[in-house]
């Protein structure tokens, strides 16, 4: 246990949580002027060491639970700052807009969490849209697995390819999209659509991509989303923001319609 | 050829935050050793998850009969759910990912 203030514990993945949680914190509050998760301060708790050789990290409904990982296939899930972001994105999620765990709000829930655990890494770094590597999860696998992170934001599908866990499955284009009633409905599979959709948003407008993209998904997550949504009632809802805050004659607009026809998604012809 | 199993029950692990599936398969004669694991588990839960990134685990028993499946959330793998699953993660073998691109060459 560090709570805020303390000096270093000496415990390396409770030292690299409390990091985590202050990055993350920092970019919803300067970025966003969010005040933690819930918009109301509430303290950001997190769990490390939990259970015995365990290959996971997940969101409890109250705070982040982190694993040490098997040493065969994961090491220690603090390692990934973008992981760390990821996990607290869905307090966020659950108190914004509560998008359902399940399908393609599923998987809008969970590529809402990679899209903010990117951001937290690539504002932690100073990196812009160009330099940042869009990985989730970097350097979680030991030097065992074929394989560079969980998963590509850029590039859906490739981020490892191994002979114990197989090919990375995630479509990069609805046309793609996996039916399937594992993983919540594949919500770790399809997320890689809206994924990709968010990176040529962001390599479009180019820059700092919490500065643009990053705002209009943050508007677009944070107002009136139905728990419910789909990708095109997503995809629908960025253009609004986008419309709503750089005018219905914007690069900015440009960029977000561009993006979803990218990965196969049609935004609605009453959109901005 | 060999008798067919009087035991094949898998259990694949698939979610977390790295959405990653992992199966593991055991075949076994033993049926009176893995009857009583199976007949204690609760096979008409239908238990909720909550939060997100937590493991979905799918229990499947093709025999002994009946055959029987069960789709639980990671929270919901104690007791007698957990004792069959960590048996067969023991006493199976992994079950190999699919080569659904055949963009490698086949080996093992
Ligand atoms: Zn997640």
């Amino acid at each position: 246990m560090r709570r805020e203030g303390q000096p270093p514990s000496g415990d390396v993945a409770a030292d690299e949580a409390y990091e985590g949680l202050g990055s993350t914190f920092d970019l919803y509050s300067e970025v966003f002027a969010r005040n933690s998760i819930d918009g109301a301060g509430l303290p950001l708790r997190a769990t490390v060491h939990y259970g015995h050789l365990y290959d996971n990290a997940f969101w409890d409904g109250e705070r982040m639970v982190c694993g040490d990982g098997d040493g065969e296939v994961f090491g220690r899930f603090t390692r990934s700052l973008s992981v760390i972001g990821h996990e607290l994105t869905h307090g966020v999620t659950q108190f914004a807009s509560g998008l359902v765990y399940r399908g393609q709000s599923g998987a809008l829930n969970e590529s809402v969490s990679d899209v903010f655990g990117a951001l937290v890494e690539q504002y932690a770094a100073g990196q812009t849209s160009d330099q940042a590597t869009w990985l989730i999860g970097a350097g979680l696998f030991t030097p065992e697995v074929q394989g560079e992170a969980l998963r590509s934001m850029r590039h859906p599908g490739m981020a490892y390819d191994d002979d114990v866990l197989g090919r990375d499955p995630q479509p990069a284009h609805f046309d793609d999209y996996i039916q399937t009633d594992e993983d919540d409905g594949g919500v770790h599979l399809n997320s890689g659509i809206p994924n990709r959709a968010f990176v040529l948003v962001a390599d479009a407008l180019g820059g700092h991509a919490w500065e643009r993209a990053g705002r209009i998904w943050y508007d677009a997550m944070t107002t009136r989303l139905p728990a419910d949504v789909d990708f095109a009632g997503f995809a629908l809802a960025t253009a609004h923001a986008a419309s709503a805050r750089y005018g219905e004659v914007s690069a900015e607009l440009d960029a977000v319609r561009a993006g979803w026809h990218g990965v196969g998604v049609t935004i609605d012809g009453r959109a901005g | 050829m060999a008798e067919p199993a009087e035991v094949r029950i898998q259990v694949t692990r698939s979610g977390g935050v790295a959405g990653i599936r992992r199966g593991w398969c055991v075949e076994s004669q033993e049926a009176d050793a893995w009857e009583p694991l199976v007949a204690a588990c609760p096979w008409d839960a239908e238990p909720e998850s909550v939060g997100a990134d937590r493991f979905v685990w799918l229990i499947e028993v093709a025999a002994p009969p009946p055959v029987r499946t069960a789709r639980l959330p990671e929270g919901a793998v104690h007791g007698p759910w957990r004792e069959l699953v960590e048996r067969v993660r023991e006493q199976g073998e992994p079950v190999r990912p699919a080569r659904r691109h055949g963009r490698r060459s086949e080996h093992g």
